[in-house]
């Protein structure tokens, strides 16, 4: 039995079990599950009830800034290898998955440590799915290169021992500013690796970043950090709020970024938690000269029979 | 994606000629999903007062407006919705130094806009002069170098108290333009202002506030709780988060954070009556903030 549909809506409203429902998106739906019995997209429709095979190509049925929305339904697979496997290049798409555990739509990145999903258009958002290495070190999951780039409720796991991320969001390539606006909240980053580096690389200057309810368990990794930025590249208007980071980081590792203050930083740096193995008495989150923002109760810890303490020290 | 309601009538608006799948809007047309109206000021014209009519602004529609007023929402009620994220939401540009849209009526809201500072120097973006208004998780931005907000959001009223339950939620403002003041002015006497959860960071370098409350003007039952504020303001700051100068306020300014680069003695939140609670304030970037003004002591 297939649902009903009314492609059109209602031009005066519709109320349904009695509550009126009014649709808040303005461009076109397409859905997307491995699991409907179609091997490929080819012949589908791209509704609910006879699903596309892969994201990719949803999204090259997208229209660029129609707003248009594409659903993934739970236990959705698929395997993207090659660079650019995933082309986020129409601007302006959401993609949403359903499911939770198991269920959420997991994308197992493969082939080489090169495989990417490659973010060259603006407004593009991703929330609700699962990307899983399937290479050793694989460079990153998502490469942005296009300005307001949403994460949103995305899990980065290893499909295997030594198969990693070693940066999930990357902006390499991008010219300065051109990955500004982009977004990252109540994402996981799950790895055993000893060689993540950093959850997001920043190659370049960068304005009104958020990384904000970000999970980062990378309990063996010794050189990893929430940003990893390029020397003497600014970031104005960051957010980086409410994370928590649990490394194996020793001794000058910063937690939360490496990036040098510069005069032309600002924003704030709150609330992140850190808990790391450097035992020296000089524990930094980001370099001592600071890190251009306002900076507040953020937490580090080595030892963990005890909880974290402020860092760095309080002004008066 | 969806939104219950309990409104009579929704119009959907949208201008933008690169949507291809659906039509331009056109004001002739009966303002649906499928043939939506070209323009925001048309579709306030078929909403009627207290029916909680319900205005979508679709992904990337777009407006400027050079006129004061050219936005007027006189009527009461009237639940404006913009669609999409990031650089998608629906921009309402400011392309003179006029305050084009003026919120008169009651009980109206304005949702998921990014109002976009298109000329030098906006003294004044928003008016608000009705009671019970909200503008919730909104972006006020610039649309070019030198092209910035002064004052996004100005409350005023034909007399005190006109604006009372006055709302502004959520709502974020970014500038690096240095002329940048105050995020919010009440220019009047308001009682149950909420005025939450809003993150501003300009570089604007006066001594500025979040928000700022008019010399001689009071709050009554006011809450400011989780805003964050940053400028670049260097000298004398008194009021980064807060600042009225009356003693008959009342309400709590509670868990709020600023950072100014004001190393002389800053004063973050300045709002005699009302209850403080853990703010905390900064002017340093190598340290934390600390809590400001002082915790009580018991004695």
């Amino acid at each position: 039995m297939s649902i009903s549909k009314y492609p059109d809506g209602f031009s005066d409203g519709v109320a349904i079990l009695g509550m009126p429902v009014l649709n808040l998106y303005g461009g076109d739906v397409y859905w997307v599950s491995s699991d409907s019995g179609s091997a490929d997209s080819t012949g589908q429709k791209g509704d609910f009830d006879m699903p596309f095979a892969t994201i990719d190509y949803a999204i090259g049925r997208c229209k660029a800034n129609n707003g248009d929305q594409i659903f993934v339904k739970p236990r959705h697979s698929e395997t993207v290898t090659g660079v650019a496997g995933i082309a986020l290049d129409v601007a302006g798409v959401t993609i949403t998955g359903f499911g939770r555990g198991a269920s959420k739509p997991t994308i197992l990145m493969d082939g080489a440590a090169t495989v990417t999903a490659a973010v060259t258009a603006a407004n593009v958002v991703v929330k609700g799915l699962r990307f899983s290495a399937g290479h050793a070190d694989v460079a990153s999951c998502f490469v942005v290169t296009a300005a307001d780039f949403m994460l949103e409720d995305v899990d980065f796991i290893d499909n295997a021992a030594n198969e990693n991320w070693l940066s999930p969001v990357d902006t390499t390539g991008a010219a300065a500013e051109a990955a500004s606006g982009l977004s990252i909240t109540d994402c996981t980053w799950t790895s055993v690796d000893a060689g993540c580096l950093g959850f997001v690389k920043i190659v370049e200057d960068i304005s009104r970043i958020t990384v904000e309810r970000c999970v980062l368990n990378v309990d063996l990794a010794t050189n990893v950090r929430i940003l990893l930025v390029t020397a003497a590249k600014d970031q104005r208007g960051q957010l980086l709020i409410d994370n928590f980071i649990s490394s194996a980081n020793g001794n000058g590792v910063t937690s939360i970024s490496d990036n040098a203050t510069t005069t032309a930083n600002s924003g704030f740096v709150v609330r992140n938690r850190c808990k790391h193995l450097d035992t020296t008495t000089t524990h930094l989150l980001f370099p001592a000269g600071g890190i251009g923002a306002c900076t507040h109760d953020n937490q580090s810890t080595s030892v963990v029979t005890l909880q974290g303490f402020l860092l760095p020290v309080v002004d008066s | 994606m969806f939104l219950p309601y309990a409104g009579k009538n929704q119009f959907w608006v949208h201008s933008n000629p690169t949507a291809n799948t659906i039509s331009k809007g056109s004001d002739a047309y009966p303002g649906t999903r499928q043939r939506p109206f070209a323009t925001l000021a048309y579709a306030l014209t078929k909403c009627t007062t207290a029916q909680d009519d319900v205005i979508i602004l679709m992904e990337n529609h777009s407006e400027e407006f050079t006129a004061a007023s050219a936005i007027t929402v006189s009527k009461s009620n009237i639940h404006i919705v913009g669609l999409g994220n990031g650089g998608q939401r629906p921009k309402l540009k400011f392309g003179a130094d006029v305050s084009a849209v003026l919120i008169s009526g009651s009980e109206n809201t304005m949702r998921n806009i990014n109002f976009v500072a298109a000329f030098a120097d906006v003294a004044k973006g928003i008016t608000i002069t009705g009671a019970d208004n909200v503008i919730d998780n909104c972006e006020f931005s610039d649309d070019a170098t030198a092209e910035n907000f002064l004052t996004p959001i100005y409350v005023n009223g034909a007399t005190d108290n006109a604006a009372d339950g006055t709302q502004i939620t959520n709502n974020r403002w970014y500038s690096v333009d240095a002329a940048c003041l105050e995020f919010v002015q009440c220019d009047t006497d308001v009682a149950r202002m909420k005025y939450n959860g809003n993150r501003v960071d300009t570089w604007g370098v006066g001594v500025n506030a979040g928000l700022l409350v008019t010399a001689g003007k009071s709050m009554q039952a006011i809450e400011v709780i989780g805003n964050m504020h940053s400028t670049q303001a260097t000298a004398s700051v008194t009021g980064t988060t807060v600042w009225g100068n009356q003693a008959d306020n009342d309400g709590v300014v509670a868990e709020n954070l600023s950072f100014c680069l004001d190393v002389a003695g800053e004063v973050h939140v300045l709002l005699s009556g009302a209850a403080l609670f853990e703010n905390y304030g900064n002017s340093i970037g190598t340290v934390s903030a600390y809590i400001l003004p002082a915790r009580d002591t018991n004695a």
